[in-house]
């Protein structure tokens, strides 16, 4: 039934160009002459100065389009690839082809990786169409077969994973023949990815006609890996509740521009949207509504949406600090107090910010509460399980504001100063290790490093004292100036960065904070030392909720992902113009990406600088 | 004024005509009006308190209960919640005229955002109480936007039988009556424990404006802005009751304004041949913002500010001319040349089509950001400045530019056929100290655009200049964004947040000649703004403002703080994607977050 009415269609428009040729007047909806875009050396795509005489439907002449985005996609070293990849050859000529004629060979992929493969190549498609607002009318058949060769059966996703890749594309006379192979079928994917990017649409930007086709990179040969291994977006989800639905926005975000770590904050004082099957008191206290949760459900299909795009899901469930509403239901059911300061004020002595909260450690029942949460958690997580215990801005005047807390630390012979309070801070990071150990070890995994941010007890002066280099990695959060990176490397800690004042992506909307714009996030450049796993970009949401998410997020999360991912020495202007792609891109596949200047200058590349 | 508070249980009592029922309870939590605040509380299946949703205890705990902006004249509202049908509302309309169908419309946009306010997914109860709507109009032959329309209205609410209650709106004009119907919308909320629509029972409020110029400045030019998120923009203003809609609608990047005696300008200067605002799509707007009470106020910005569209014209000079810093505040650079007698021709055409399509009341000429070294990069402008015994100085190029005003003023009065009132931006030609030489203070309202505390605005006043406040320190909404031309943030970064366009007052910027201030207006530019992130932009912190130019508060945003929580929520069940303010958490235990 399709073919004919393809057949049916493509006479048309041979007879419309037809037409053409013989003189009469085009579409009065099409610019004649039009403008077109000029791929220059230097400059990128540049809008003509005058409109010239078009070209013909698609068919563009060597190095000026019609389409910007084809333009895009073979103009400069890189194309329309974000992130930049190691070494890529790229033709100047396209060939047109259509996902109806897209077949994917997985004979060279493990048994164990093809239905993961399946869905990966899925996305492909769907992004393919979604270049074309889901309708490629441009039929052609050209065959393109892509031939996926994977070495590991494994479909294990951490740090340790292999995410290079080898991506080749040949035109033969009548088929084009791709070529992917990588050790891992991340690596694969990464690959996929890369080749989407090496597609574009043809519709002219100077027409109103409906007709929208692919145009493929006719020949490219792309070596690619990542420099760092964790390449992070943190998402709260608990000073506003962000719906399943954004969530997996972000993730597609993410698999657009090779991040690999969706890090999770799901709690926080404010509130608790995390269902735990053990535990419901945590949603039903906590939970902003009935509606504004998580279910254990979604949260499994989360993490299998997220890994079919790559992603990792490390769930971060902040402690001590950072808990309170959702935990505060301990006395009614004869528990005490799970946590202590819960929603006080005057807040300002208790907290950074209100409500405040903090776990209560004295309380043993509490720890029963949390290995509950984390029995439930570890099952959730796909092994080998990333866990994050937050262990951020814990107020010790809070704690020393608790008489059963103060009395605690006689017996436990601390004393209730700043020291004694960090051992009791140590003890309980030290208890809570030992319970997800336990846990996650119950739920099939080894012994796991979990993640911690930095704080004062993660200086240099305390932290060997009370954190083992081998079980906890510090993402540290300190400003740029800190020294506080460079001190834990230098004591053996693996490290993840993410300074505050250049990769929070809320600042410049509160207080005295400044407003990173891309280029300012692109130009942070982390230490070349195997112990920076990679760093993360933070979208906190005190002021942030699903209306907002993604123009705060996008595109600039994605100049951290290049950063991450290729870490290249040239500065923000031979980007720009992938940037301004990347953001059409990232449009096309739904989500709602931030501007980044006037039209006219995504029209005249390096114009605006 | 103050709403007291022991009624409180009389109040639940009447509202909880079926107890809660318990078992399988949506929500956990309800609130109770605790000194002015709602206080969050677990539901007590065995306690005889009666339970509030959120939304009901903040429509009491307030004394302007939900209302933004709050009214300026008397405000009772009672201390009782009916439920009431959303099915058995009715509208009544004893005076025809003109607006008939405006008033049509009025209807239905009432009625949708009443049901608007039920959560997405959930269904009121289809019981309680009738409301029948009078809707008393004393001029209904009046449609027609002026600086001064009447605008005041009056609401009262109270029961007419056990199970009917009315409302009755009395205003001289649409424009108030409408303003009313989005009033009463406002003292509609939907209560989540019993899945029911309550109404405030017994009201009565009289309401007027305080300024009568209430605007929203969206520049479509920089980026072009989809014709929905235009009219969703409008839809967002009439809920918080601005009245101007000042569309910028051409710049130096593009020129999206369909001209049908110049279609050669927006066929080259337009983006993309969808990227147009055709004559009849603009008639459409504006017919929406009628409905809406919101007057669509185009400006056609010149002498600078052009640039794209007009190639082929030969009346431009230093387009896109480089380095474009040396000409223009932005690329690409652009100026019409007022030498050419053809360009007057031009304009005129294109503020014939201008009237045409928008019939407006006032009109806008921009005006701004004139630069004389790009003038004076032209030869011909050069021998002309000559030829008219003028120097090559700036006070030459005033001149000049004056010239180039007096004649734009002139076809611009003969294209609307009328005198009406011209806008233009403070520049070097509105500066206090000649202005007096150049412009009429009867012909001319000035825009203020620099700070707030800048002297040329006292100045202007002690002349008898009539202005309009868009001081970018606190109503440019675009500031605060990374720069896109250069590094580090855009020129007029920081970000302002909510509280300060709340305060922005502009009685206290124009001292002894507030009279002399019209109102104020919110600018969005678009340089990083397009109809993907347009509503984040400007919602919530429009409505700041709105209020602010409505009431004219004498107290800060302190005061307006819960209330401003709220109306984000409505703007949000709108469909516009409105800045979050504050986590959740404040919103739902209010007095917690503060500084």
């Amino acid at each position: 039934m399709n073919w004919h009415w393809t057949l049916v269609f493509t006479v048309l428009v041979n007879l419309a160009k037809g037409n053409d040729e013989n003189g009469v007047d085009p579409s009065p909806d099409t610019y004649e002459p039009s403008w077109v875009y000029k791929c220059e050396a230097e400059d990128g795509c540049e809008r003509s100065e005058r409109p010239e005489p078009t070209t013909g439907v698609g068919n563009s002449s060597f190095m000026v389009f019609e389409s910007l985005d084809v333009c895009r996609t073979v103009c400069g070293r890189y194309g329309g690839l974000w992130p930049q990849p190691v070494t890529a050859v790229l033709s100047t000529q396209t060939v047109k082809i259509h996902p109806d004629f897209l077949r994917f060979d997985l004979e060279n992929a493990p048994v164990e990786t093809r239905e993961l493969l399946v869905e990966m190549t899925r996305v492909v498609t769907a992004n393919l169409l979604a270049e074309c607002n889901g309708n490629v009318t441009e039929v052609v058949e050209t065959p393109v077969t892509v031939y996926i060769s994977v070495t590991s059966p494994s479909l294990v996703l951490s740090w340790d994973t292999d995410e290079q890749y080898y991506l080749d594309v040949q035109n033969k006379v009548d088929n084009v023949a791709v070529h992917v192979s990588a050790q891992t079928v991340y690596g694969a994917r990464h690959a996929l990815e890369s080749l989407t990017q090496l597609i574009a649409s043809d519709r002219p930007d100077y027409s109103k006609r409906r007709q929208c086709g692919l145009q493929m990179v006719a020949g490219a040969k792309v070596r690619d890996r990542p420099v760092y291994r964790h390449r992070g977006l943190v998402l709260d989800t608990s000073r506003n509740f962000i719906p399943m639905a954004d969530v997996r926005r972000t993730i597609d975000g993410m698999a657009a521009t090779k991040m690999n770590v969706f890090h999770w904050h799901v709690t926080d004082s404010q509130s608790f949207p995390l269902e735990s099957r053990s535990v419901p008191q945590f949603t039903r206290y906590g939970a902003y509504s009935a509606d504004e949760i998580y279910s254990a459900e979604e949260v499994r299909e989360l993490i299998r949406y997220a890994q079919i795009r790559g992603v990792r899901v490390v769930m971060e469930i902040d402690s001590p600090a950072h808990a309170g509403n959702g935990w505060q239901w301990g006395k009614e059911y004869g528990f005490g107090d799970l946590a202590v300061c819960v929603n006080a004020r005057p807040w300002r002595q208790l907290c950074i910010e209100p409500p405040c909260g903090q776990l209560n450690p004295a309380n043993p029942a509490m720890y029963r509460v949390l290995r509950d949460l984390y029995k439930d958690i570890a099952e959730l997580l796909p092994k080998p399980a990333l866990f994050h215990m937050g262990g951020d801005e814990v107020y010790l005047g809070c704690w020393n504001s608790s008489k059963e807390i103060v009395s605690y630390m006689k017996t436990k012979g601390f004393d209730t100063d700043v020291e004694g309070y960090m051992r009791l801070w140590a003890e309980f990071h030290a208890k809570a290790l030992q319970i997800w150990d336990e846990e996650n070890g119950a739920a099939g995994d080894q012994r796991q490093p979990v993640i911690l941010w930095s704080s004062e007890l993660t200086q240099p002066e305390r932290i060997q004292s009370y954190l083992d280099k081998d079980r906890y990695v510090i993402e540290v959060w300190e400003p740029l100036s800190s020294s506080l990176l460079n001190q834990l490397l230098r004591l053996g800690y693996r490290t993840i960065s993410i300074p505050k004042d250049i990769w929070y992506l809320d600042h410049g909307f509160w207080g005295k904070t400044k407003y990173s714009n891309w280029r300012r996030m692109y130009g942070h450049l982390l230490p070349r030392d195997p112990n920076v796993l990679g760093g993360e970009v933070a979208m906190w949401s005190e002021y942030v909720d699903a209306q907002a998410l993604d123009t705060r997020v996008w595109p600039r999360a994605a100049a951290a992902g290049e950063r991450l991912w290729s870490d290249p020495r040239g500065g923000f202007a031979p980007a720009e113009p992938r940037m301004q792609r990347l953001r059409g891109r990232l449009r096309a596949r739904g989500l709602r990406p931030d501007v980044l200047s006037p039209a006219w200058c995504a029209h005249h590349d390096s114009r605006c600088l | 004024m103050a709403r007291r508070w022991h009624f409180l249980n009389v109040l639940c009592s009447l509202i909880l005509v079926n107890s809660v029922n318990t078992e399988g309870e949506r929500s956990a939590w309800k609130w109770g009006c605790d000194n002015g605040k709602c206080v969050k509380s677990l539901i007590d299946a065995h306690s005889r308190e009666p339970a509030l949703s959120l939304e009901a205890c903040k429509m009491f705990c307030n004394e302007y209960g939900l209302l933004w902006p709050r009214p300026t004249g008397e405000a009772q509202l009672g201390n009782f919640l009916s439920k009431i049908n959303l099915n058995n509302i009715d509208l009544q309309i004893p005076n025809k005229g003109r607006t008939d169908s405006l008033m049509d419309e009025a209807g239905q946009r009432f009625r949708q955002i009443v049901s608007l306010s039920v959560p997405n997914g959930l269904k009121a109860k289809a019981s309680g109480k009738a409301l029948t709507v009078y809707l008393v109009n004393e001029n209904p032959d009046v449609r027609e936007f002026s600086l001064d329309m009447d605008e005041s209205y009056t609401l009262s609410v109270s029961p007419s039988s056990a199970d009917r209650l009315n409302a009755t709106i009395v205003a001289s004009t649409y424009f108030g009556l409408r303003h009313g119907l989005e009033t009463l919308s406002q003292l509609i909320v939907y209560d989540d424990i019993r899945d029911h629509l309550l109404v405030v029972r017994d009201v009565n409020i009289s309401d007027k404006p305080v300024y009568p110029y209430r605007g929203i400045l969206l520049d479509t030019a920089r980026n072009y802005i989809t014709v929905d998120a235009i009219k969703s923009t409008i839809d967002a203003m009439a809920a918080v009751k601005l009245n101007t809609f000042h569309w910028h609608i051409t710049d130096s990047q593009s020129f999206p304004f369909v001209s049908e005696r110049e279609p050669r300008l927006s066929k080259l200067g337009a983006y993309t041949p969808n990227k147009v605002y055709t004559k009849e799509i603009i008639k459409e707007v504006v017919n929406y913002g009628l409905v809406r009470g919101v007057r669509v106020l185009p400006e056609f910005d010149a002498p600078a500010h052009v640039g794209e569209g007009w190639q082929d014209t030969n009346l431009t000079v230093c387009f896109k001319a480089e380095p474009w810093a040396s000409y223009c505040v932005e690329p690409p650079c652009g100026q019409l040349n007022p030498a050419r007698e053809e360009l007057y021709d031009r304009l005129e055409h294109i503020y014939m089509d201008m009237a045409d399509a928008f019939r407006p009341d006032m009109f806008h000429m921009g005006g701004d950001e004139v630069s004389e070294r790009c003038w004076n990069s032209s030869e011909e402008i050069r021998q002309f400045m000559v030829q008219n015994r003028w120097e090559l100085d700036k006070a030459s190029y005033l001149k000049l530019w004056n010239y180039f005003q007096t004649k734009a003023q002139d076809r611009a009065y003969k294209a609307f056929g009328k005198r009406l009132p011209l806008v233009l931006w403070t520049s070097t030609l509105t500066d206090y100290t000649h202005v007096e030489n150049f412009l009429n203070k009867d012909d001319y309202i000035i825009q203020v655009w620099t700070t707030g505390s800048d002297p040329q605005i006292s100045n202007l006043l002690r002349r008898g200049y009539r202005l309009i406040m868009s001081n970018y320190d606190a109503l440019y909404l675009d500031c605060g964004f990374g720069a896109w031309v250069g590094s580090g943030n855009n020129w007029c970064s920081p970000y302002i947040g909510w509280q300060k366009v709340y305060d922005n007052s502009p009685k206290a910027m124009a001292g002894p000649h507030s009279d002399l201030i019209l109102g104020g207006e919110a600018a969005l530019w678009t340089e990083q703004a397009d109809s993907t992130t347009l509503d984040g932009r400007l919602w919530p912190r429009a409505a700041a403002m709105a209020e602010r130019l409505w009431a004219e508060p004498s107290s800060d945003w302190h005061e307006a703080e819960h209330r401003m929580l709220n109306v984000r929520e409505r703007l949000v069940r709108m469909g516009i994607k409105s800045e979050s303010l504050e986590p959740e958490w404040c919103y739902q235990n209010e007095g917690y977050c503060y500084h």
